[in-house]
C-alpha cells in the first residue's frame, strides 16, 4: 500500500519517537548492576529492621 | 516510634521527640550530614480529656475528640443543643442572638453510606489500569462526587462558623464525624497555631452516630440537653517544627541528589501508624538497606541519596513546601522525589505525574521488583502528599501506589490508626521498593527529564 506523503512523514516521527524512546531506556539503565539489586532485595527481606523501629 | 513515642502532632514536644529519635537512627545506620532543618509553624498543642454526655431527654454518654489547636471548655460545662442550617456564611445571621449557653449542631448529618466493598482491600488489576487519569476507588472516601462537594463547602465554612460561634458566646461546636461505626475523624485546621490568633471555641468531631441522634433528636423539635468538659494544653515553645534530613553521599555527581520522602508527623487520635508512621519506618529501613548495600560493596551512589522526614504534611504540605524554598537553588539538581505515603499496603506500581518520557525509565527500573509485586508504571497522578511541593518546583516528584488495605475506609486520620493495623511483609516490601528505586536512578547517565520536555 502506497502511503500519501503526510503519511510517510507521520511514519517517519512515530519510528524517530520509538528510537528516541529505546535511547532513553537505554541511558536510563546505564550503571545500575543487577548484582547490587539483588544484594537490596535480600537485605530488606532478611535482615529488617523496620518492626523493631516502628514500635 | 508509635507504641513509645506516640502520635506526632506537627509542633508538639511528642513530634520533636520522633525528629530527634529518627535522627539518631539515621545516625545508627551511617548517614551523613544528619540534621534537623527547622522552619516557623506557630505552637504546640496536646490534648487533654474529651468526656461528655446527653442528658435530657435520656443520658447516653457520647463519643467526640478536640479538633486539634482548639481551647477546652473550662471546665464542665452544660446546655441546650441548638441546630442550625448553615450551609454559608449568609445563612449565620439569622441565628445571632440564639447561641449563648448552647451546643452548636451546625448541619444535618449526611447519609452514611453502605459500604458494599469486603475491605480491607487490595488494588485489583482492573482498577489501576482501567482510568489513568483518576485516583484508584480504594484511596477515595466517597465515589458521589456531590458528597464530596458539600464536605469542602463545610470545611470551607468551619473556621466562620467557630468565629461566629464564639463572638455569640455558644458553649462549644459539635461537628459530625462523617465515619462510619463510631471512627472519628481528627482532619481539621491547625487555626489555633498563630499565636497571636485569638482564642477559638471548643470544637469537637463526634462519633456519626452519636451526632446523628443529637440531630434527628434536636431538629425534630425536642430538648436535648448536655454536659461536657475538654481540657486542652497548648505547648508554647521556639515556635518552630521541621524536617529530618540524612544522606549517603554521591561519588561522581554529589550536588545531584534522589530524595526519598516521607511525613513524619500525624493527627493524634491513634498513634499515626499507617499516616504516617509507615512512610516514616520504610524510608529509614531504605536507608539502612541502602548503606548496608554499598558498605558491603565499598561503593558510592553515583548522586547523592537524599532521606527527609518531613513534619507539617497534615496542615497542608508545610515541611516539603518549607525544604523546596530553603533549597530552591538546588531544585534543577534534584534528580527525582519519591514518597510513600498511604499506608501499610505493598507498592503495586508509580504513577509518573503525567509525565510520560519517565515511563520507559521507570518501567526498566521497576522490571526487577516484579517478583515482589510490583507490576504497574502509567501515568496516573497522586494526591494530598509531599511530593507535590516538589513537582510544583517542576521536579520529576512522585508518589508510589499501594494497595489501600484499609487506609481510606478505616485508618486515615481516625483513633484505628494504631500499630496492630501494619502489615510487616508488606512494608518491608515498599522498603526494598523504595531502596532499589533510589539506587537505580542515583545511578542514571542523566537527572530523570522535566515534564516539561515531554
Amino acid at each position: 500500500m502506497m502511503l500519501r506523503l503526510y503519511q510517510r512523514k507521520a511514519l517517519l516521527a512515530i519510528m524517530l519517537a520509538a528510537a528516541l524512546g529505546a535511547a532513553t531506556v537505554r541511558t536510563a539503565s546505564a550503571g545500575s548492576d543487577p548484582a547490587t539489586i539483588k544484594k537490596i532485595i535480600d537485605e530488606g527481606r532478611t535482615h529488617s529492621e523496620l518492626m523493631k523501629n516502628f514500635e | 516510634m508509635t507504641d513509645v513515642i506516640g502520635p506526632r502532632l506537627t509542633g508538639s514536644n511528642k513530634f520533636k521527640r520522633a525528629a530527634e529519635w529518627t535522627a539518631k537512627r539515621m545516625r545508627d545506620y551511617g548517614l551523613q550530614n544528619v540534621h534537623l532543618e527547622s522552619w516557623p509553624f506557630g505552637r504546640g498543642w496536646q490534648r487533654g480529656i474529651a468526656y461528655g454526655r446527653m442528658t435530657v431527654p435520656y443520658e447516653m454518654q457520647l463519643d467526640f475528640r478536640s479538633y486539634a489547636w482548639t481551647p477546652g471548655t473550662r471546665g464542665k460545662v452544660a446546655g441546650k443543643v441548638v441546630v442550625l442550617d448553615a450551609s454559608a456564611e449568609d445563612d449565620l445571621e439569622k441565628y445571632k442572638g440564639k447561641l449563648a449557653g448552647a451546643f452548636v449542631i451546625p448541619w444535618e448529618p449526611p447519609k452514611a453510606e453502605p459500604d458494599f466493598n469486603p475491605q480491607p482491600a487490595r488494588m485489583s488489576d482492573k482498577e489501576f489500569k482501567e482510568d489513568e487519569t483518576s485516583v484508584p476507588i480504594t484511596l477515595m472516601r466517597t465515589s458521589d462526587p456531590e458528597a464530596a462537594k458539600r464536605s469542602m463547602a463545610r470545611l470551607r465554612l468551619l473556621p466562620k462558623l467557630m468565629k461566629f460561634a464564639k463572638e455569640e458566646g455558644a458553649l462549644a461546636l459539635i461537628t459530625d464525624s462523617v465515619r462510619r461505626d463510631g471512627l472519628l475523624n481528627a482532619s481539621s485546621y491547625a487555626l489555633g497555631r498563630d499565636p497571636k490568633a485569638p482564642e477559638s471555641i471548643a470544637t469537637v468531631t463526634m462519633a456519626h452516630e452519636h451526632y446523628g441522634t443529637l440531630y434527628r433528636l434536636a431538629h425534630g423539635g425536642a430538648e436535648v440537653r448536655l454536659e461536657m468538659e475538654v481540657t486542652n494544653y497548648f505547648e508554647d515553645g521556639d515556635g518552630n517544627a521541621a524536617n529530618v534530613v540524612g544522606e549517603i553521599p554521591g561519588g561522581e555527581k554529589p550536588e545531584e541528589t534522589v530524595i526519598l520522602g516521607a511525613h513524619l508527623d500525624s493527627w493524634d487520635l491513634g498513634t499515626g501508624a499507617t499516616d504516617n508512621g509507615a512512610g516514616s519506618m520504610a524510608v529509614l529501613e531504605a536507608a539502612r538497606i541502602l548503606r548496608q548495600a554499598y558498605t558491603a560493596s565499598g561503593t558510592k551512589p553515583r548522586r547523592t541519596i537524599r532521606f527527609i522526614l518531613f513534619g507539617g504534611e497534615e496542615q497542608g504540605l508545610l515541611g516539603s513546601m518549607a525544604y523546596v524554598k530553603t533549597h530552591q537553588e538546588e531544585m534543577a539538581k534534584v534528580s527525582g522525589v519519591f514518597v510513600l505515603d498511604t499506608g501499610t499496603g505493598r507498592v503495586r506500581g508509580l504513577g509518573t505525574e503525567g509525565n510520560k518520557t519517565v515511563i520507559p525509565i521507570f518501567n526498566e527500573i521497576l522490571a526487577p521488583l516484579r517478583g515482589i509485586g510490583v507490576y504497574y508504571v502509567n501515568g496516573r497522578t497522586q494526591v494530598g502528599t509531599d511530593h507535590l511541593s516538589f513537582k510544583f518546583r517542576g521536579v520529576p516528584a512522585f508518589a508510589f501506589f499501594q494497595d489501600a488495605i484499609d487506609y481510606m475506609s478505616r485508618t486515615h486520620h481516625t483513633q484505628a490508626d494504631t500499630l496492630d493495623k501494619i502489615l510487616p511483609d508488606d512494608l518491608e516490601q515498599a522498603s526494598i521498593v523504595m531502596a532499589v528505586t533510589a539506587y537505580s536512578v542515583a545511578e542514571l547517565d542523566q537527572v530523570l527529564p522535566r515534564k516539561s520536555s515531554t
